[in-house]
């Protein structure tokens, strides 16, 4: 148990948002509103106390207006709409949010939560300001006789209005001398500068949209004032009103300037030269005068302002469902899952067992139970997998910093894209598959994308676009690396493989296989080594990695527009697909991934070479009870397995086919970790052992100690 | 970067007390003793204010400023006049001509320095 | 007005050396108007040494805009007339 106060305070917030939650959706539901609204204060009360007390002031400044917006709702002063409850929801889970985030971090903001904050307090203020406003109205009516007409403002200042024409920069002039002259005369006290340009597009940038809003503290006249000016009196206007005038003065003010009324007034406020009531009452005056633009303007502000709000909540809420989603899971110690998950693979064992056992003695009723029992282990084997699996988002998201941070040392603009970030596979997955993925998004900013100007000249954005995909298919995992870059030159590529000595031509060689050159062992087709990729390890890694995780990985390229990487992966690592066969009368698992067809020995081979004629090709074999008992396979019954050694088929020579199983995959333990072409072992139904081939190097085996293949 | 300032008059004195005050302040100064002479010396260059008389000999303020709103890379330069009592319609004809600013002759040096101060940026 | 456009760290940064005036503003805006696609800009002035109200409306006008649309803007540097400007204006670019 924690004694940090600021753990106890995360988890203790989480609960007491879940309970602001619940009080919510009963809001929402219309069920005991009053005992809800309660508790919802109370709650977020105590929240914000709490975070108070643990030193995060941010969350707690956040909770508190919070926290008077429900006591606003408890007052009855604002009312309970769908909109208000949405926007609550929102800011629960905002805290929620803030909560993951120290948990996380240990700070209780950053950039943009602050953000975020803004944005909601925003929306809790809007709702607040109406009703402050209705408030504010009333207050006024009660003291209205006591405010003359002939009313000074208070401002002790003078009060300069510039506008300036549009051709005012075509006489080489410039505002900017004349404000700073204006320090000449006093000290400006305030000052706004308003530029009314027009959208860029259809700005003149010659033309001059300058306006200024200043209080100027001075003891000269107003003539001195205006002499400042005097230059340019033709090319602006220049309205000067003194300390303390009259209301009125600034009535015409405000009606002779171009701007929104009561934008304007609120400029001037801001500039000091009114207080809000003045303007308020300058507002008034002039309402009653003929204007009633300003009226409309607020009918029309209030009519669009909670479609934008609602627009913003919408959005909002989408993410909150999400949210709420999250809360449900728990953590669970991946230890503890494994052991769930050998205990359900010897089920499976055990079952299939019994299954056979049944089966043997021929009792009806023990049949049926046996069935029923093997469908339900069967169910919960899946339902355990399942427990394993986690989106592959969060891994595709730690390489947007790899992206930016080698895009920057490349000089390429390059931009991330993650598409099926949810789908989900097995956790050792996740983990084993970062170093390739890493180093295929290095292959694909250091050799895929171009420099800015050399796409350009391709016709591409100058942004480089490498995409992160991930989807189901057909029981598999397929995670995709997909630059938008120069693509692959088969050229160069079969040119290299030729020098490298790893074919002696690649004339007539499909696309495919030139491609699948780059997965051989020592291939490289930089023609520099850099500091990226040129770090000794090539494509063939990137497949060994692939492949001890019982993958597949392929590469897809046009020149001049994409290279794809694709991996394909089992669902999950504990279960696999194999293949049985048999061998001096031992089982032998082959991963059925690898395996592609069997053929009848006896008509194929042919005399001692281990080369048999397939359909006209010829293809190396290795002769399993040679390779594992120093015995030629002398059966007449023998069959071949063809097996993918990469792109490249060899046959096995086996005594007996049994065909598929599923096989649960056991460790071979520490005494046999070093037996090469065995990668573990699976107990069968009937209780015996098979051995797991890891293809791959039992071929690499074979060639090394047999030379053969 | 030191601003350039142009003064064109033909009394060498005036340019003389002009140039003085201006350089004071740390701005170079180019010297022009007629509309002709100054076309001949701004072509191509950038100056940020031109201080010009009207009646000059050769060729006339009012003239001058008309000839230097042609060219291109004066579009924008300010050009500010120095008129007398008696000389409101020229002023008249300046300002349409393009020159915003004016300095009543006879002057004080600080009278030149605010009006300088209002029309060039610091 | 010698004008770099160049991306550096996924953001488009432009960098605006020497004179941004009255006399440069049209050639400005022309160049500006191209960078319709960019996410992020950031812009260095700090290598501004002449500098008036047209090239403040101009990159007032412009970023307002890019920043309305949602787009992050980012002024980097800062040279000190443009600094002054804004301060003397009391707006900030």
């Amino acid at each position: 148990m924690t004694t940090d106060p600021k753990d106890i305070f995360i988890e203790e917030g989480f609960e007491l948002l879940n309970i602001a939650e619940e009080s919510l959706l009963d809001l929402e539901s219309g069920e005991q509103t009053t005992e809800a609204v309660n508790n919802l204060f109370r709650v977020i009360h105590t929240f914000k106390g709490s975070a108070g007390i643990v030193g995060f002031d941010y969350l707690q400044s956040f909770a508190h207006r919070f926290e008077n917006f429900l006591d606003e709702i408890r007052a009855e002063r604002i009312y309970i709409t769908s909109d208000i409850i949405s926007l609550l929801l929102n800011c629960k889970d905002y805290l929620s949010q803030v909560l993951n985030h120290i948990k996380a971090t240990g700070k209780d903001y950053n950039e943009e939560i602050k953000q975020k904050g803004e944005e909601l307090l925003s929306y809790l203020d809007k709702y607040m300001v109406c009703h402050l406003e209705t408030d504010e109205i009333h207050l006024r009516k009660e003291k209205e006789p006591e405010i003359e007409l002939s009313e000074q403002v208070s401002s002790p200042y003078w009060h300069i209005s510039l506008r300036f024409n549009e051709d005012f920069f075509m006489t080489g002039m410039d505002p900017y001398p004349f404000i700073l002259y204006l320090t000449k005369l006093g000290k400006i006290v305030s000052i706004n500068t308003l530029i009314n340009s027009p959208s860029f597009l259809e700005f003149n940038p010659e033309k001059c949209y300058f306006g200024f809003e200043i209080q100027l503290d001075t003891e000269l006249d107003r003539k001195a004032i205006s002499d400042v000016f005097e230059y340019i009196m033709d090319d602006c206007s220049v309205i000067i009103i003194p300390p303390k005038s009259k209301i009125e003065e600034y009535v015409n003010l405000i009606q002779e300037l171009p701007e929104d009324n009561e934008l304007l007034g609120q400029i001037l406020v801001k500039s000091g030269a009114i207080t809000e009531r003045e303007l308020e009452r300058i507002l008034e005056i002039q309402k009653k005068g003929e204007n009633k633009k300003i009226g409309e303007l607020l009918i029309e502000k209030e009519k669009v302002e909670p479609q934008i709000i609602q627009a913003g909540l919408c959005k909002q809420s989408s993410i909150r469902e999400k949210k709420a989603l999250e809360q449900k899971s728990i953590r669970v110690d991946a230890g503890k899952l494994d052991k769930v998950l050998n205990i359900v693979g010897e089920l499976v064992t055990i079952t299939s067992g019994i299954m056979q056992r049944a089966k043997f003695i021929g009792d009806a009723k023990l049949d049926e139970f046996s069935s029923t029992l093997s469908r339900l282990v069967s169910d919960l084997r899946d339902h355990s997998m399942e427990l394993r699996m986690v989106p592959i988002g969060d891994t595709f998201s730690k390489f947007k910093r790899i992206v930016r941070d080698l895009g920057k040392e490349f000089g390429k603009e390059i931009e991330l894209e993650i598409i099926g970030g949810e789908t989900e596979l097995d956790k050792t997955f996740v983990e084993k598959l970062n170093d390739p993925l890493v180093h295929m998004i290095r292959n694909s900013i250091d050799h895929g994308i171009e420099k800015a100007e050399e796409r350009i000249q391709a016709g591409k954005p100058p942004k480089g676009k490498i995409t992160l995909k991930a989807y189901n298919e057909s029981g598999n995992i397929v995670i995709e690396v997909t630059d938008d870059g120069r693509g692959l030159d088969r050229e160069k590529i079969g040119k290299k493989a030729v020098e490298k000595g790893l074919i002696t031509s690649y004339a007539g060689m499909s696309d495919q296989e030139i491609f699948n050159l780059l997965f051989l062992p020592g291939f490289s087709t930089a023609e520099k080594v850099t500091n990226i990729s040129g770090r000794g390890v090539g494509m063939d890694v990137v497949r060994r990695n692939i492949e001890e995780l019982k993958g597949t990985v392929q590469i897809f390229s046009e020149k001049g527009k994409f290279t794809t990487v694709r991996i394909k992966l089992p669902l999950t690592l504990a279960i696999i697909d194999g293949f049985l066969v048999e061998v001096n009368r031992e089982n032998f698992v082959l991963p059925l991934s690898t395996v592609s067809e069997c053929i009848d020995a006896s008509k194929a081979i042919s005399t001692d070479r281990h080369y048999i004629n397939l359909r006209g090709k010829l293809l190396p074999f290795i002769d399993m009870n040679e390779l594992f008992y120093g015995k030629k396979t002398n059966n007449n019954n023998a069959n071949i397995v063809i097996v993918e050694y990469g792109e490249f088929p060899v046959g096995l020579v086996v005594d007996n086919i049994h065909g598929e199983i599923q096989a649960v995959i056991k460790s071979l333990g520490e005494l046999y970790k070093n037996v090469e072409f065995f990668s573990g072992a699976s107990i069968l139904g009937d209780g015996s052992i098979a051995l797991i081939v890891d293809v791959d190097r039992l071929i690499k085996f074979a060639q090394k100690n047999c030379k053969i293949c | 970067m030191k601003k350039l300032i142009m003064i064109i008059d033909d009394s060498a004195s005036l340019r003389q007390v002009v140039k003085m005050t201006l350089e004071k302040l740390g701005y170079e100064v180019l010297e022009a003793k007629d509309g002709q002479d100054a076309l001949n010396k701004v072509k191509g260059k950038k100056i940020h204010l031109i201080i010009t008389d009207l009646n000059m000999p050769v060729m006339d303020g009012i003239t001058f400023i008309k000839e230097l709103k042609k060219l291109p890379e004066h579009k924008f330069t300010p050009v500010m006049m120095l008129t007398t009592e008696s000389q409101q319609s020229k002023m008249m004809e300046g300002k349409a001509a393009g020159a915003k600013a004016w300095l009543v002759k006879p002057f004080k040096p600080e009278q030149i320095i605010a009006a300088v101060e209002k029309l060039i940026l610091p | 007005m010698p004008l770099k456009i160049f991306v550096e760290d996924e953001k488009l940064k432009i960098k605006i050396d020497g004179s941004l005036t009255i006399n440069e503003v049209l050639n400005m805006k022309k160049e500006l108007s191209k960078l319709i696609n960019a996410k992020n800009i950031n812009f260095d002035l700090s290598e501004i040494q002449e500098f008036d109200s047209a090239g403040f409306q101009l990159l007032y006008t412009f970023i307002r805009d890019k920043r309305k649309e949602g787009i992050t803007v980012i002024i980097d540097g800062i040279s000190e007339i443009v600094r002054n400007f804004q301060e003397t204006y009391n707006l900030e670019l």
